[in-house]
């Protein structure tokens, strides 16, 4: 079962999506993005399952 | 010597012609010029003719090799660069019909080093719209039309390297450069039966080339061996001042001898059952291969979400790089309807989601680094599948699953990989032997590609054109 905190998140996603883009898209294609958005928040809610430490940084480098 | 044999000579080959002045740099030149115009073209591999620059450049050669200098073993070689790397002058299309009239006044590094080394650019080749980036769903994703498969004309060639893939399959230019952000070198590479090398992150300079992801992008070889790879990533390795990413050491190719103890090997065992049936037998006989100059011993790969990492950082670097175009509404133009939309979704990631996703990947990388320093190198099929017909969505035709580990692992952690061919499968199509090394490790994945070859003769077929 979904995470319900994952469905409102991409209705959110979209919303700004149609809040950014009014004129853009067809019903049909907006159902393209909202599988797009479904995929990506799945994708995120996966690695958000993974334990990370305070100390686990990013892997980049940022040199002044 | 007819001309119709220089058609499959390796560099080497065609290097000895030109000193023993049996041919030309511009007989060369032409020769695979033309062989573009009729075989390259039909299997759309083609997005440009580069005939004026190859003429200038094969005369100047012809003229240096003449008179003595000898700029090494790609002096004189035409090659074809994947039409997201700039040409000066040129159009570089990206494979998208809206930019198909885009130019710069520079080469790319790659160009521009490929031309120090003497190589005569003769083509700008094929390549699905944007690299992939919008998520294209089927092969018909380019201005150019999708790519065919030299093997089989109603399968894909592979992507997003399709030109490179098809034009060197179909001995139509003797080399081609291509890049990899998820799979675009090697699939192409495997579905097209030949040789492609994706080089460590940051050893090929990525200035002058499209940007999809800044952390995943990676220039290499197609080739028709893995010794033909070797000798094109010694001509375009090596720092540069306008690609910071640029690994600070030069590269060498020196080709190694087969260790008296034999290479060490892992075998990638998981992932086996998902693939098909001839895919899993030509790896299983690789195996065999192998087993005579390796020790194999079976490897798992380190756990991690390599799928999703990837899925994230590539989606949110590609929403970043092409924000204004998808802000403009230029990308409506595309060809393959699911790119028209496929980049929107990846401009709401969060950035504590992206910066979870490289958190990760830093976890990853010193995993498989740990992994990978126990071997030679890793092996795995190329491909779950061979190259899907024309008229399928891959989904249908290969399952959700045709993403195996290894590529989205090896491309997580900037590992350096080679596909070799390795059998046909069904359709009569390509496989492709997958193997990946640690970071910096690319001579010694080249010994194994190369002791590999050296028993096999897999990638000197030639396909029913």
């Amino acid at each position: 079962m979904r995470d319900p905190w994952v469905t409102n998140e991409i209705e959110r996603r979209l919303a700004s999506l149609r809040d950014r883009f009014p004129d853009r898209f067809s019903e049909a294609q907006w159902e393209e993005i909202h599988e797009d958005l479904e995929q990506l928040a799945q994708a995120a809610a996966t690695l958000r399952r993974r334990a990370l430490g305070n100390a686990d940084e990013p892997d980049f480098i940022f040199v002044p | 010597m007819a001309t119709r044999e220089f058609a499959y000579l390796s560099i080497r080959e065609l290097g000895k012609l030109l000193r023993s002045g049996e041919t030309t740099p511009t007989e060369l030149a032409e020769y695979f010029i033309d062989r573009l115009e009729t075989v390259g073209r039909r299997l759309n591999a083609v997005v440009t003719i580069t005939r004026e620059r190859a003429l200038r450049e094969a005369r100047l050669a012809e003229a240096e090799l003449a008179s003595g200098l000898d700029r090494g073993p790609l002096h004189g070689i035409p090659y074809g660069a994947k039409d997201l790397l700039a040409a000066a002058g040129y159009p570089t299309t990206w494979g998208t019909e809206p930019l198909r009239e885009q130019r710069f006044d520079f080469d790319a590094t790659v160009v521009a080093r490929l031309r120090d080394a003497g190589a005569v650019l003769i083509a700008k080749l094929g390549t699905v719209e944007l690299a992939g980036g919008m998520g294209y769903e089927q092969p018909n994703a380019s201005l150019t039309g999708p790519g065919l498969n030299p093997w089989n004309l109603d399968a894909w060639s592979g992507g997003s390297s399709s030109g490179p893939g098809s034009a060197v399959g179909a001995g139509a230019v003797p080399f081609a450069l291509g890049s990899e952000t998820w799979g675009s070198i090697l699939t192409p590479s495997s579905y097209c039966g030949i040789s492609g090398l994706r080089p460590t992150y940051g050893r090929v300079s990525r200035f002058g080339a499209m940007v999809l992801s800044w952390t995943l992008d990676k220039i290499g070889p197609m080739c028709r061996s893995a010794d033909d790879c070797g000798l094109v990533l010694e001509a375009i390795a090596g720092p540069d001042p306008n690609d910071p990413s640029t690994l600070p050491e030069g590269f060498r190719y020196r080709p190694e001898e087969e260790p008296a103890q034999g290479f060490r090997i892992g075998v990638l065992e998981g992932s086996l059952d998902t693939v098909q049936p001839e895919v899993r037998a030509n790896f299983e006989a690789a195996l065999g291969v192998l087993d005579g100059f390796a020790r194999l011993e079976p490897v798992t790969l380190p756990d991690f979400p390599y799928n999703e990492a990837a899925r994230l950082i590539l989606s949110a670097e590609a929403a970043s790089a092409f924000e204004e175009m998808l802000d403009s509404g230029i990308l409506m133009g595309l060809t393959a309807p699911e790119d028209r939309t496929g980049g929107y979704a990846g401009l709401t990631i969060l950035a504590v989601d992206y910066l979870r996703a490289m958190r990760i990947r830093r976890q990853a990388r010193a995993a498989l680094s740990a992994l990978l320093a126990r071997y030679d190198a890793i092996v795995h099929p190329a491909t779950a599948v061979v190259a899907s017909p024309l008229s399928m969505r891959f989904d249908d035709y290969a399952g959700k699953g045709r993403r195996l580990p290894l590529g989205s692992a090896g491309n997580l952690a900037g590992l350096p990989a080679i596909s070799v061919p390795n059998g046909f499968g069904e359709r009569g199509l390509p496989t492709g032997l997958q193997i990946v090394g640690a970071a910096g490790s690319e001579n010694r994945l080249l010994a194994v590609a190369r002791a590999y070859q050296a028993r096999t003769d897999w990638h000197l077929r030639r396909p029913p054109l």
